[in-house]
């Protein structure tokens, strides 16, 4: 999205060139993609502690929700069953909902050095990563969760058929605004020189408030919700999940996600050629 | 022996003292960082419980009072140095001869090694005000007793997550190189509650005070504490009896661990020094 080829292109290079080229990179990335998901498996049985966690938070939520709205009963549009199921998809989908690369670690660390020399843009490079690192975690967790949902007293279904195709189309602009966010972080890293976990506890607030993925904004007091509603971070978490359960206007949503996909991408993409020239690297 | 325990804490504390000084900048950028990142964990759950007046039997105060309570306990560890989330690490990679050489018994190397209580008293801070304006709003009886039944739960609770990680950590005596990354899993495991766990089912809730014992951090103290519905009698003293189970657990593995180790040393490094994998 932000690589060197869109962002530096030679001025003899061609469209066709460029496609060319951009073809000749897929098996790269696809090869990146899968040593990225079978990554994890190298610190053996210990990758299923998170997995284990994730099970026991959704448990939890759920719980939580079942004492707080009782059955038959509807809080700022959400009844018992819409908030069960937006849990439940928010827990499946949470890797999609909160993107992360791991491209501000390897910044601190100092592993992007080598990356650059590598004949593929860094950012894809790290967006493939992080799509591999997805596949062990929906292996996992997303899909046992999905298959278990009714043992848990929650409906996986969307709100109509029609509604899925629309979740889709809405998960995969959350994606692209989560990797521009996710950017937007990597060059304040780079212009301010901050350790990736400051910027790290600055998002963590944010995803656990304003994004929705955690508490849907609706039902967040003093009004917050219809703020942060209009965020970006809430395109990135809240959107796809309102479309899912019923609880929006999934055009409304969609529109609102694909105008931030276009400033985002437009801003990171300018605020990364301005800044790429200055990383520096500690890392040993 | 007490005093020189006492004089390794007060030079942790210099050195924490002159970092801060010599490199102001990212010292107040990571204090303030971790104390968003301890206040934003606890604010969504504060916002569900104000947006509801409740979550389950707990009260808005109460709810503040049990993360008010974690947060105490998470700082009070962060300030005591790093050895329990990296021992796996540590004996993994054979850096625990780091530790063995030094002309000091191996405890004290790991109770005062990373000491950094400046670096963390903004969240304790934190905890602290926030559990007495939540005592205050509940208007709890406030006594010595009191007093010091909370401070023996903290203790606990503490030596709870330590005892935790030590007796996961000790795996790395048996498999270094498998369970290098142990410690580290295990504390994601024993995350903090962020919830009440009143409503959690039956079975869960009982693995979260024994096995993978998160409740003990906050909720179970918190609950007996303020005598929240559901707290029987005896419940303030489950946490430092679980405290004195896991902390003998803990010693029983890591004492039969470092046996192994004085017999074995570690495999991680070949002669010529390079790390096996």
């Amino acid at each position: 999205m932000v690589g060197e080829f869109a962002t530096h292109p030679r001025s003899s290079d061609g469209i066709h060139h460029r496609l060319t080229r951009a073809a000749g990179l897929i098996p790269a990335h696809l090869a990146t993609v899968r040593i990225a998901a079978f990554g994890p498996l190298s610190d053996g049985p210990w990758a299923l502690s998170t997995v284990a966690l994730r099970f026991v938070r959704v448990l939890i939520l759920l719980a939580i929700w079942r004492t707080l709205i009782p059955q038959g009963t509807v809080v700022s549009g959400y009844g018992l069953g819409s908030i069960l199921t937006y849990s439940l998809v928010a827990e499946v989908f949470a890797a999609q909902l909160n993107v992360r690369t791991p491209i501000a670690t390897a910044l601190w660390d100092g592993t992007i050095a080598t990356r650059f020399m590598r004949p593929m843009p860094v950012a894809t490079q790290y967006a493939a990563e992080m799509t591999g690192e997805w596949a062990l975690p929906a292996l996992l967790v997303s899909a046992p969760l999905l298959l278990l949902a009714p043992l848990l007293g929650v409906d996986p279904l969307p709100a109509s058929p029609a509604r899925l195709p629309l979740f889709l189309a809405s998960l995969v602009l959350a994606v692209a605004i989560g990797l521009a966010i996710d950017m937007a972080c990597t060059v304040l890293i780079v212009r301010i020189d901050l350790g990736p976990w400051v910027l790290d506890a600055a998002r963590a607030v944010v995803q656990a408030i304003c994004s929705g993925a955690w508490v849907p904004l609706a039902l967040l007091p003093f009004h917050l919700g219809a703020l942060f509603d209009w965020l970006p971070f809430a395109s990135a978490a809240s959107a796809p999940l309102r479309i899912y359960t019923g609880t929006g206007d999934p055009y409304r949503l969609i529109a609102l996600q694909a105008a931030w996909v276009v400033v985002l991408v437009v801003a990171v993409r300018a605020a990364w050629s301005a800044s790429r020239e200055r990383v520096v690297l500690y890392g040993g | 022996m007490a005093a020189e325990t006492m004089r390794l804490f007060g030079a942790g504390a210099r050195m924490n003292a002159i970092r801060i000084l010599r490199t102001r900048g990212q010292a107040i950028a990571h204090t303030l960082t971790d104390f968003i990142w301890h206040s934003g964990a606890m604010l969504a759950p504060i916002l569900v419980a104000v947006r509801f007046g409740h979550i389950g039997s707990w009260p808005v105060a109460a709810v503040v009072f049990m993360l008010a309570y974690g947060a105490a306990v998470s700082s009070v560890l962060d300030a005591l140095g790093d050895s329990p989330w990296n021992l796996s690490q540590r004996i993994g990679r054979g850096q625990l001869d780091h530790f063995l050489v030094q002309p000091q018994p191996l405890w004290r190397t790991l109770l005062t090694d990373g000491f950094t209580p400046f670096d963390f008293w903004p969240v304790l801070t934190l905890g602290v005000v926030l559990m007495g304006w939540s005592v205050g709003r509940l208007h709890v009886a406030v006594s010595p007793g009191w007093l010091g039944l909370l401070g023996v739960n903290l203790l606990a609770s503490i030596a709870v997550k330590t005892a935790f990680l030590y007796a996961w950590g000790c795996l790395a005596f048996w498999a270094p190189r498998g369970a290098e990354e142990v410690s580290s899993a295990a504390s994601s495991l024993i995350g903090e509650v962020s919830f009440p766990l009143d409503a959690v089912p039956r079975g869960l809730r009982v693995v979260l005070v024994s096995a993978v014992p998160s409740g003990l951090l906050s909720w179970l103290p918190a609950r007996a504490l303020l005598h929240v519905e559901g707290a029987g009698a005896l419940d303030a003293w489950l946490t430092p009896l679980a405290a004195v189970a896991l902390g003998a657990c803990a010693l029983v593995l890591f004492r039969l661990g470092l046996r192994r180790y004085r017999s074995t040393g570690s495999s991680r490094y070949s002669d010529s020094g390079h790390r096996r994998r």
